[in-house]
């Protein structure tokens, strides 16, 4: 059987034009994967029980920001401004990613609420490169300890949402833009915390599922 | 060993991109990527960020040598991926596997994947330092090279997409 060395040739290009043709569509599934898995991720920002509980004041507590400045954890209230602290670490790559949408809140709801960030540790000039780099200087950005115990952060990134009335509204642990919103959402329903509000708004649902054993 | 000069072509295109790829993510979060280094624990903290800046460079000029055809440049990248593997798998004993891998791009924990990765760029690397047999290469030879390199960037992307989107599943599971 005599095949033309023309026809292998073209043969040959044309599977290498549906290779680089497939590897490029392997690509674009992958990074839609990555988009999906960030949509489907569960809404609600995740609230171990411990340290202050919401509905609960927030306790006074000096603080003293990298700028020199001191500020109390009460002062937002005393101006009648709600208030979003943002626990990081420079080292923390999902704080990095969560920093847009930090900065976006920041800026849209600016009339009402004042953001703080908040991290511990003592490489001191860590932080402040950290600040340098992503434009942070415009907001306080406070290192203590004790804040950290006392909304009880135990994982990074760490948000808590405190009402202009000095009172905790939610807080847990953001790793998407839609936990950070949830923190809003359980502000906007009233209740501390999403998975509540589910439970609340479809109860026989949540008995349909537990009696199957999920 | 004595590859067809195709094959090894592509090996050395594709390290040599590889490496001004990397350097490049890296340059454009310094911040990020010194401060990965020094989560490694590996270097006296003092020495960190000169020691960032240096590796940067050493990714630039072995990246311009690789596509230079130099074969220090292949040796040297083989030797740079080595070191790498070698901290990430230091820091995967010592349990450390939270901090960001530094790779660039989106952040990404440590994982044996990720070594796994490594070994796979090893590989390439070999081939990129073996011989070529002599063969002169035509307009056809040309067309292979370049889709061939495109191929691997494609597959290289999406291997990393697929390590982000894994470590997510992984983070949400704890």
């Amino acid at each position: 059987m005599e095949i033309g060395m023309e026809t292998l040739i073209v043969s040959n290009l044309v599977l290498w034009v549906l290779v680089v043709a497939l590897s490029f569509v392997v690509f674009a599934l992958s990074r839609q994967i990555g988009v999906l898995h960030e949509r489907i991720a569960p809404a609600g920002a995740l609230t171990l029980s411990g340290g202050l509980a919401p509905g609960e004041r927030v306790p006074q507590m000096g603080l003293r920001t990298l700028d020199g400045s001191s500020r109390d954890l009460t002062d937002s209230a005393r101006n009648g401004r709600g208030l979003l602290l943002f626990f990081l670490s420079p080292v923390c790559p999902v704080c990095k990613s969560l920093l847009p949408v930090i900065l976006k809140i920041a800026r849209e709801e600016r009339g009402w609420l004042d953001v703080v960030f908040a991290s511990d540790g003592d490489q001191r000039q860590d932080h402040d490169a950290y600040v340098e780099t992503h434009g942070l200087e415009s907001f306080p950005y406070v290192l203590s300890q004790q804040l950290g115990i006392a909304l009880k952060v135990a994982k990074l990134p760490y948000a808590a949402l405190v009402e202009a009335d000095g009172t905790l509204v939610s807080k847990g642990i953001v790793n998407s833009r839609e936990h950070v919103e949830s923190l809003f959402e359980a502000r906007r329903l009233g209740t501390p915390d999403i998975d509540q509000y589910l439970r609340a708004v479809h109860p026989v649902e949540e008995e349909a599922r537990a009696s199957a054993g999920e | 060993m004595t590859l067809d000069p195709a094959i090894v072509l592509i090996a050395r295109l594709a390290i040599g991109c590889l490496l001004l790829y990397a350097a490049t993510h890296k340059l454009r979060d310094m911040l990020a990527f010194r401060l990965s280094l020094g989560a490694y624990r590996l270097l006296p903290e003092t020495i960190v960020t000169p020691a960032a800046y240096l590796l940067v460079l050493v990714e630039i000029l072995l990246g311009l040598a690789c596509l230079a055809m130099w074969r220090m440049g292949y040796l040297g990248a083989m030797a740079l991926l080595a070191a790498y593997t070698i901290a990430i798998l230091i820091n995967l004993s010592r349990g450390l596997d939270s901090i960001d891998c530094g790779c660039g791009g989106p952040p990404q924990p440590l994982s044996y994947a990720l070594v796994l990765r490594n070994g796979l760029l090893l590989i390439v690397g070999a081939v990129a330092a073996s011989d070529s047999a002599m063969r002169s290469l035509g307009w056809l030879d040309a067309m292979i090279i370049a889709m061939a390199i495109s191929v691997l960037a494609f597959l290289f992307g999406a291997a990393n997409l697929l390590l982000v989107a894994r470590t997510r599943f992984r983070e949400e599971e704890v």
